[in-house]
């Protein structure tokens, strides 16, 4: 059995860095949620559950965030894309692996964005358009970004369809 | 610049939306009245309400009317709307996703239509064209310039063309009858009702237990009217909506007609079609009838547009299956191999995998486990009920592997044919208009070569998605290879941004 085939380009490493500060995020909000949902439940109800059950969300939760860093190596390996002439490929996950691609005919436009985990670690965001969907390609340098961005408009600019 | 020649619309819009807006005010006022229906106060306030609403919606759209203007030409047709802050909109006639012209038919001997022209906005802010009331001739004006026929001005003499495909009023009450999946609800009540009733029955003899047992019988008797009352309803409706309904091709445009109180006209160009679904139910295969729908890109989900808000465009509403190849054949031979019949079609095969398709539905069964412990007398019922609804999505996994199946035809279109909800659905679409494709694997399918592909397309103001699970790792690449649009000639420009 051959090896499953993977994109030439990998994101760059720094992207690493913000999925840690973004799990490690999600989780503070969790645990003040929750703690904050107990707080008020045990104003109106008294009852043993409210405790427990806020115990084993915690457990769940702390859980859900050491797995997710754990995979955050094997995420960086198949999280890649590739792009040539005709289409632009996007290649994530480790365990439910997918492969995405667009042809550059079918992109209607392009976005970058940055939010303040991106810009923290001087990274951006693509989203590709095409009529029906948006696909991201998060995690980009902002120098690639821009070639990748000017790369495929020129294609796009040469080939053109209509929906 | 070129002078556009604008012109308002019929002044009857006024009228019809002053009462229309009114009239939605009027169960309001009619409650208002009933409340206190003997004074006759109430009643000459009403009458004011209604009359200063009235007065009130005639300003308002008479300053609408006044600023609506609209122009055609021979490439585009502009609006002009708004004194404060004025917009003008221009569409080219090369953008129009569909047109549908509704005639009510309080305005049909005045020979006045309401047109609405879509294009394929994907959000759904930009709203979509409407010329609300606008005489007949405007509407034939705008279908000759599109189509690009001689005559333009004159539109007294159209050509009469005939019907490719209509539908009778029997099909009509079949097709409605289908749609509801009617016998399967009687079907349902009569096998939650008959065993509640036999039980009552037999086992509670007393008084009390009677008049329980005639509540039942009461509460049947009431459900089984008012299922016969919806089916009534339905096939109304659709006899209103489908009444002949007709459909052809005039040049490079499929026109369908249909209604009977607004007659609807909705004329598409053919290569706006994104895909075209043949559905048939396990019922509708019993019978060997088809329902074909057209898929557009023009979304039709917003409120402002209420006739036009099917989310179906059905080609065929019902239509044999010994006849469906020959009618698309003639209606839309693009869309069937006649036209491409030299070159081969390209069948790629899908190897069922009966036990990797169904092994999740198996899952279903760890409900059985909470009914060991269960105390209570119902657990041969929930326990039927579950095995019953596994064996359901079993024996669909089971056909869907069976069916699904990929037709290429060279660089033209592509026929996919799946199995949903006991459904088989077949899309045939031209290649141009899948929109992304991407093939999904785990690392368990990946070691025996196994994968899913999908393809996306645009209907409506959203994507819809079609899936074919576990094809073999080499067909995914090779139906990925061969609908993947070809650009020659063309090779990257590579260029430094400065930074």
């Amino acid at each position: 059995m051959s090896k499953y085939s993977l994109l030439k380009n990998k994101m760059p490493s720094a992207i690493k860095k913000a999925w840690i500060i973004s799990d490690l995020l999600t989780f503070f909000i969790l645990i003040i949620i929750v703690s904050l949902a107990r707080f008020f439940t045990n104003i109106f109800i008294t009852s043993s559950w409210i405790n427990k059950s806020a115990i084993i969300f915690f457990i769940v939760a702390v859980l859900a965030t050491i797995a997710s860093l754990l995979l955050i190596p094997y995420r960086y390996y198949f999280h890649r894309y590739k792009i040539n002439q005709t289409e632009v490929a996007i290649q994530t996950g480790f365990f439910f692996r997918k492969t995405t691609y667009i042809p550059l005919i079918r992109i209607q436009h392009i976005e970058t964005s940055q939010g303040p985990i991106l810009r923290f670690v001087h990274l951006t965001e693509l989203s590709i358009h095409t009529a029906a969907n948006v696909h991201l390609l998060s995690g980009l340098d902002i120098k690639t970004a821009a070639n990748l961005r000017t790369q495929i408009l020129d294609l796009v600019e040469v080939i053109r369809e209509d929906v | 610049m070129k002078m556009y020649n604008y012109k308002r619309l019929h002044p009857f819009v006024i009228l019809k939306r002053s009462t229309s807006w009114v009239f939605s005010f009027s169960l309001l006022i009619a409650f208002d009245v009933f409340r206190n229906i003997e004074s006759k106060s109430s009643w000459f306030y009403s009458i004011a309400i209604l009359g200063s609403l009235f007065f009130l919606a005639f300003i308002f759209n008479l300053y609408r009317w006044f600023t609506f203007k609209y122009a055609i030409t021979s490439t585009n047709l502009s609006i002009k709307s708004g004194i404060f802050f004025k917009r003008e909109k221009t569409i080219p006639f090369s953008r129009i996703q569909s047109i549908h012209q509704k005639t009510w038919f309080l305005f049909r001997p005045f020979n006045l239509v309401s047109i609405t022209i879509e294009t394929a906005s994907s959000s759904s802010k930009i709203e979509d064209i409407v010329l609300e009331v606008v005489t007949r001739s405007t509407y034939n004006l705008l279908e000759n310039l599109r189509l690009g026929k001689e005559n333009t001005i004159d539109s007294g003499k159209t050509q009469i063309y005939m019907p490719q495909y209509s539908v009778s009023l029997n099909n009509i009450i079949i097709f409605s009858l289908i749609d509801l999946d009617v016998i399967s609800v009687i079907l349902g009540l009569i096998t939650i009702v008959y065993p509640f009733s036999h039980f009552a029955y037999k086992y509670l003899n007393s008084f009390l237990s009677k008049l329980f047992t005639s509540g039942i019988l009461i509460l049947t008797f009431v459900l089984i009217t008012v299922v016969t009352l919806t089916i009534l309803g339905t096939i109304i409706k659709n006899i209103f909506k489908y009444y002949k309904f007709t459909v052809y091709r005039e040049l490079n445009h499929i026109i369908i007609k249909r209604g009977f109180f607004t007659r609807t006209t909705l004329s598409i160009p053919i290569e706006r079609i994104q895909a075209i679904r043949i559905n048939s139910s396990l019922l509708q295969m019993l019978l060997n009838i088809k329902t074909v729908e057209l898929l557009l890109a023009s979304g039709t989900t917003s409120e402002a547009k209420e006739d036009a808000s099917d989310t179906n465009f059905f080609l065929f509403p019902i239509i044999n299956g010994h006849l469906l190849t020959k009618k698309l054949m003639q209606i839309l031979p693009e869309f069937t191999n006649t036209k491409i019949i030299q070159k081969k079609p390209h069948t790629v095969s899908c190897p069922p995998h009966y036990f990797l398709s169904s092994r999740f539905r198996f899952l279903n069964l760890l409900l059985l486990v909470p009914l060991f412990f269960w105390s209570g007398n119902w657990y041969i019922l929930f326990s039927v009920i579950i095995l019953f609804f596994t064996l359901l999505s079993f024996i669909n996994s089971i056909w869907q592997t069976k069916s699904q199946a990929v037709t290429y035809y060279e660089k033209e279109l592509l026929m996919i044919r799946t199995v949903l909800f006991f459904t088989r659905t077949e899309y045939l679409c031209p290649l141009n208009k899948i929109q992304t494709i991407s093939i999904s694997t785990t690392p368990f399918l990946y070691y025996q070569k196994l994968g899913h592909i999908s393809f996306v397309f645009k209907t409506g103001e959203s994507a819809s998605t079609i899936k074919l699970k576990y094809l073999s790792w080499k067909t995914c690449e090779t139906i990925r290879f061969h609908c993947a649009p070809r650009i020659k000639n063309y090779t990257l420009i590579k260029k430094e941004v400065q930074p």
